[in-house]
């Protein structure tokens, strides 16, 4: 049975320099990271970011370290995920994307195979109304995907937990059916976030007991205590902000 | 002596190539059939989809591999990469392998734990491995040593006494296999810190004794 991972996720600035020095400093960060105790890199491609200065950090920050790195950074096509690997990723997440269009995965499984393939699960809790809960930040309403619309079964009921699209706007669509489409359709981690970054730790443990593969969640702080994994109820990994490994995370 | 990482083009042949220097070894990437034919010692790595691994070999890489090992010069497989030098896969299509290893990939079986939890497939992250056989590649290895995982694809082995490392996961999984000049892992040592920089550096000194496959025996008589 695999050992829980702390994963340190670093933004890659959309501003990032451009040159040598800009990519070996963030280098540098990651392989602190690391020497505090991550078990896995998050690096995460900011909206708008530069993709030649993201594959430098990318590929400097693989040269540094020997822990596994998780790219997060939109992918448009084959090449794209080609890049990423040539680059250093050992797994691929292509973002909230997905969810509006789930081909993406399945496109991306057929290259990476189910162990490279991370899913992203983006959802919020809503009230017995089906108002969201959470207050002004998240209650944007919107609609379900093209491909979710004709399947009432993928949709989300009051009291239950919505996949959020970008910008914090309500999909309709059912956090644990897209998860389940999701894996049917290749990926073989699920990354469970919030609506800006901790995810709902009793979604977390429905989706741990409920689903077959790897389940990540994202989390402001590391775990106090590591509940024992055998039951499935913990998840399999916890992403943490850059800096957010404290001791009692890393003794752990 | 030199350690050629065979590029395919699949990911994880860097970071294999940026582990054994950064442990100061030569170790250079190549896709070129003739420099893997003559490489001192061979790494195949990968952990993409078994058909798309294989397809990767094309080109004259699988005969270069063949010949380099052959010749006997120390082999490393890592994940998919050491899956391909099986026998084959029990997979659609049933793809097959270089048969520089017996044995064959099989999809790695699900179910529960003893507590009732899912076993995940795929089998990610940071597991024990327990070591039989602490030679070659292993020989600086604890007893139980800890590296990552990143696979659904499973290893049937008829050679028991070939089996170097074996982890638990929804039961026993053969992951290190040590056939004279021949070494494979499921594992990805190089990203596995401390242990994984262990058996990397092992394996840039490994000198073996050639040993003839049974399968290679017979089609030589």
């Amino acid at each position: 049975m695999p050992h829980l991972r702390l994963v340190s996720t670093l933004l890659v600035p959309a501003t990032f320099p451009r040159g040598t020095r800009g990519a070996a400093a963030f280098a540098e960060e990651a392989a602190r990271e690391v020497d505090g105790g991550a078990a896995e890199l998050a690096l995460v491609e900011a909206p708008g970011g530069d993709r030649r200065a993201y594959l430098a950090a990318l590929e400097r920050t693989a040269a540094a370290v020997r822990v596994p790195l998780v790219a997060l950074a939109p992918v448009g096509s084959l090449d794209d995920l080609r890049a990423l690997l040539a680059a250093g990723a050992d797994r691929i997440d292509p973002g909230p994307a997905a969810v509006a269009t789930p081909s993406l995965l399945e496109a991306c499984a057929s290259l990476l195979g189910a162990p490279r393939l991370v899913a992203e699960v983006p959802a919020r809790r809503l009230d017995a109304l089906g108002a969201p809960a959470g207050g002004p930040a998240a209650t944007r309403p919107g609609r379900a995907p093209a491909w979710a619309r004709e399947r009432p079964d993928l949709l989300v009921a009051p009291g239950g937990f919505e996949v959020v699209g970008p910008n914090g706007t309500g999909t309709r669509l059912s956090a644990f059916a897209w998860a389940a489409e999701a894996v049917r359709r290749g990926a073989g981690e699920l990354l469970v976030t919030g609506p800006t970054w901790a995810a709902d730790p009793t979604l977390v443990t429905a989706l741990c007991r409920a689903m077959r593969v790897s389940v990540a969640a994202r989390a402001l702080v590391p775990p106090s205590d590591l509940p024992p994994l055998l039951d499935g109820a913990a998840p399999d990994a916890v992403h943490l902000p850059a800096g957010g490994l404290a001791p009692a995370a890393i003794s752990a | 002596m030199a350690v050629i990482v065979v590029e395919t083009g699949a990911g994880g042949a860097g970071a294999v190539a940026h582990a054994l220097r950064h442990l100061g070894e030569d170790a250079a990437l190549s896709s070129d059939p003739v420099a893997v034919a003559r490489a001192p010692r061979l790494v195949v790595t990968g952990s993409g989809p078994f058909a798309a691994a294989r397809r990767a070999l094309g080109g004259g890489l699988d005969e270069a591999i063949r010949v380099a090992t052959l010749r006997g010069a120390p082999l490393l497989g890592i994940g998919t990469g050491f899956l391909v030098l099986l026998e084959g896969a029990d997979l659609p299509g049933r793809p097959k392998g270089l048969g520089l290893f017996p044995g064959r990939a099989v999809p790695l079986p699900g179910g529960f734990g003893p507590a009732g939890g899912p076993v995940r497939v795929p089998h990610l992250g940071p597991d024990d491995v327990a070591l039989h056989l602490r030679e070659g590649p292993f020989a600086d290895l604890a007893v139980r040593s800890r590296f990552f995982f990143a696979h659904d694809l499973a290893l049937r082995s008829p050679r028991r006494e070939a089996v170097a490392g074996t982890c638990h996961h929804g039961g026993p999984l053969d992951v290190a296999v040590l056939a004279g000049n021949r070494a494979g892992v499921l594992f990805h040592p190089e990203k596995s810190g401390g242990p994984g920089l262990s058996l990397l550096r092992a394996f840039a000194r490994w000198r073996p004794v050639p040993a003839v496959l049974p399968r290679e025996a017979a089609a030589g008589a």
